[in-house]
């Protein structure tokens, strides 16, 4: 019997798993586990540019040999998997599949889980952030401080310290793009009564290295983001499960999808299920589940028989816009750039009331040209005219609202039925007042975007679920009810289950969630490792 | 391809090489090397390019049978119907020859001044609206016979 197993491999897993390999507990990780073995090694070094004028087998990485990398139908979420990320979502549908009429999320079963595609935003909440959960900022902070030295973290001191904190030995910035970079400079030009309006903008803190950190980075500014990284520049679960694999207390365990779990006698079994259709178990004197906010419902649901019945979620509303930046006609661009976010804007007008909205700035010139001419109204050739000379005047603004629990919000395990496998019913349905206070949000976002000299071209809202930050299935409480955690993460009614991952953030803010996420497993791991020691 | 699965063949190879060839010259206005006539034969095994009613098979037959109606075809559906086949296929067809040192240079990023950026959205407003006007009534008389 080893002290823990520890499910999934994604943010929340790998940093629950390290305090307790630290303390050197005997620590399993059972995952799926699906990896890219194909393409990454096909990726020469160079920049993104240089690679499309170089290098004759581009179209297999670029393209995917069987040509997964280019869509069929209208932008989906997860639109940013090129094909070299593409196993992150493998085996997604067939494994854990979803019914919804209009959600439409992303999962991951892969090594490293969705942290192998993340954007790598980081920020930290604040009290307020936190506010009805039984644990505070100063809970946090220490685990804030211990996820950031080990993953490494670069931004400025500026304006957006107020909402995002201050990181733990801050890299400084990796350089901005040229468009965003003119942008700044106009804030700064406007800067006071931009901070009147609410409107704070500053440089998109990263879980990315502008230098050389415990073995990793410094980034390669080769524009490369969406398809490798050789320098291992920007963060990922995997660089931290490989340091667990290297200690001798931990076992990595890929291939296998946890089922359920049971407990008795002080301890817990674990049952998964191989790909040949096999099954193993596994017992631990502790069981943590950072399986992703879904995957854990499914786990938990399916052991405790709880199907059919309803439990909460929240998700962020996402909404994307494309901006043209005329003060750049004529202006030549720099090539050496990241495709990460540029900027971060955080927005809160004063005097509405309004929960602060967050939006991620960045440059359109790290994806193929022909994504944007599918998108254009124009034949083939007038759109690759026009878009090439628009490109480098272009800028996606990614705006993220607060979510809160509500009633229209339901996530059900349903059993298998005749020809039916057993899947997850989420349910999704936004108040009106909630959408019209997210329309009109954007809507002065767009005026102080405006006045930076950044003209939004149009909405898109690919619909509930595309922001991939989901929480609160299982949430935290001083005085856990059924399907509720402990402010240790265990959940109400065992003994020695524990969830580590956004299932136990009962609301989320705009802000970007992961590094909280991290956080808190961290401190989760942390108090279990003292719990089995003791 | 090189390095890639091993794609079914496709019952019309000799059409697709057709097609591949208009779609070539509307693109870049000239013939396209056969490697990548063969890659966009390939593609065929592994995405799903069927017709979705008799109208967008039609459409796409008559734009090759009549390679001078192609552009306005092309233009038209983007417009109203940019799910429809011939679309798709230009489509395809770009993201091949893009994703090649041969052809990159035509799809980068160029920087344009204010007179350039003027004159392409003149010259492209006036094509469009030439090929506008030809084009939707041709796509809704082809479209409508099957």
């Amino acid at each position: 019997m080893t002290d823990a197993v520890v499910v999934g491999s994604g943010p929340s897993a790998v940093h629950a798993a390290w305090p307790l390999v630290m303390a050197g507990h005997r620590v399993e990780m059972l995952d799926v586990g699906s990896r890219d073995e194909v393409y990454a090694p096909l990726i020469p070094d160079g920049s993104f540019t240089q690679i499309r004028r170089s290098d004759e087998g581009q179209h297999r990485y670029f393209l995917g040999d069987r040509f997964e990398g280019v869509p069929s139908g209208s932008a989906r979420v997860g639109a940013q998997l090129t094909p070299p990320r593409a196993y992150v979502n493998r085996d997604v549908a067939a494994l854990t599949p979803v019914e919804s009429a209009n959600f439409t999320g992303m999962e991951s079963l892969a090594m490293g889980g969705l942290g192998a595609a993340w954007g790598a935003g980081v920020g930290r909440f604040t009290e307020g952030d936190l506010a009805g959960l039984p644990i505070g900022l100063a809970d946090l902070a220490p685990h804030y401080s211990a996820v950031e030295a080990r993953i490494g973290v670069s931004g400025d001191d500026d304006d957006l310290t107020e909402s995002l904190g201050l990181h733990q030995s801050m890299m400084p910035a990796l350089p901005v793009d040229t468009v965003p970079a003119r942008i700044l400079e106009r804030y700064r030009e406007n800067r006071s009564r931009c901070l009147d309006s609410g409107f704070r903008l500053g440089v998109t803190r990263l879980a990315a290295c502008s230098r050389e950190w415990k073995g990793r980075g410094p980034h390669r500014l080769d524009d490369l983001d969406f398809w490798s990284d050789k320098a291992r520049a920007v963060y990922r679960p995997v660089w931290t499960l490989n340091e667990l694999i290297a200690r001798p207390n931990f076992s990595y365990r890929p291939g296998l999808l946890v089922h359920r779990f049971h407990e008795s006698s002080g301890r817990v079994t674990v049952y998964c299920r191989r790909p040949d259709g096999g099954e193993e178990q596994f017992e631990a004197r502790a069981l943590v589940l950072g399986a992703g906010v879904f995957g854990t419902a499914r786990i938990v649901l399916r052991s405790l028989g709880l199907y059919h019945r309803p439990v909460p979620y929240v998700c962020n509303p996402y909404t994307y816009a494309p901006c043209l930046n005329p003060g750049m006609i004529g202006r030549d661009v720099a090539d050496a750039r990241h495709s990460l976010s540029q900027l971060t804007a955080t927005f809160l007008p004063p005097g509405t009331g309004w929960p602060e909205m967050h939006v991620s700035i960045y440059s359109y010139r790290s994806l193929l040209t022909f994504k944007l001419m599918k998108e254009s109204p124009l034949s083939a050739p007038s759109s690759l005219r026009l878009m090439r000379a628009l490109m480098p005047l272009l800028t996606i603004l990614g705006m993220h609202h607060a979510d809160e629990p509500a009633e229209g919000k339901r996530v059900i395990l349903l059993p298998a039925a005749a020809g039916t496998p057993e899947r997850l019913a989420i349910t999704h349905q936004q108040a009106v007042a909630v959408s019209e206070r997210i329309e009109q949000q954007e809507r002065r976002l767009f005026r102080r975007m405006r006045s930076l000299g950044s003209f939004p071209l149009k909405r898109i809202r690919p619909g509930p679920g595309s922001s991939i930050h989901y929480a609160g299935t299982f949430p935290m409480s001083a005085s856990p009810g059924e399907l509720q955690t402990t402010p240790e993460g265990r959940l109400a009614g065992t003994g020695q289950v524990y969830l580590a991952d956004g299932s136990l953030l009962d609301r989320l803010p705009a802000k970007g969630p992961t590094l909280t996420f991290m956080a808190n497993a961290d401190r989760i791991g942390t108090l279990l490792a003292a719990r089995l020691r003791a | 391809m090189s390095g890639a699965a091993p794609p079914e063949l496709d019952p019309h190879p000799t059409r697709l090489r057709a097609e591949a060839a208009a779609l070539g010259r509307h693109i870049l206005g000239r013939p396209v090397d056969s490697e990548f006539v063969e890659r966009y034969v390939a593609a065929h095994a592994h995405l799903p390019l069927e017709a979705r009613d008799p109208g967008d098979a039609a459409v796409l037959d008559f734009a090759l049978a009549h390679p001078v109606f192609l552009p306005c075809l092309d233009a038209a559906a983007a417009l109203t119907r940019p799910e429809a086949l011939l679309h798709r296929k230009a489509i395809l067809l770009a993201a091949i020859l893009e994703a090649s040192p041969r052809y990159a240079d035509q799809f980068l990023p160029r920087t344009v001044g204010w007179p350039g950026l003027l004159g392409l959205g003149l010259g492209v407003g006036m094509t469009t609206a030439f090929q506008l006007a030809v084009g939707l009534p041709v796509l809704a008389l082809v479209g409508r016979r099957t």
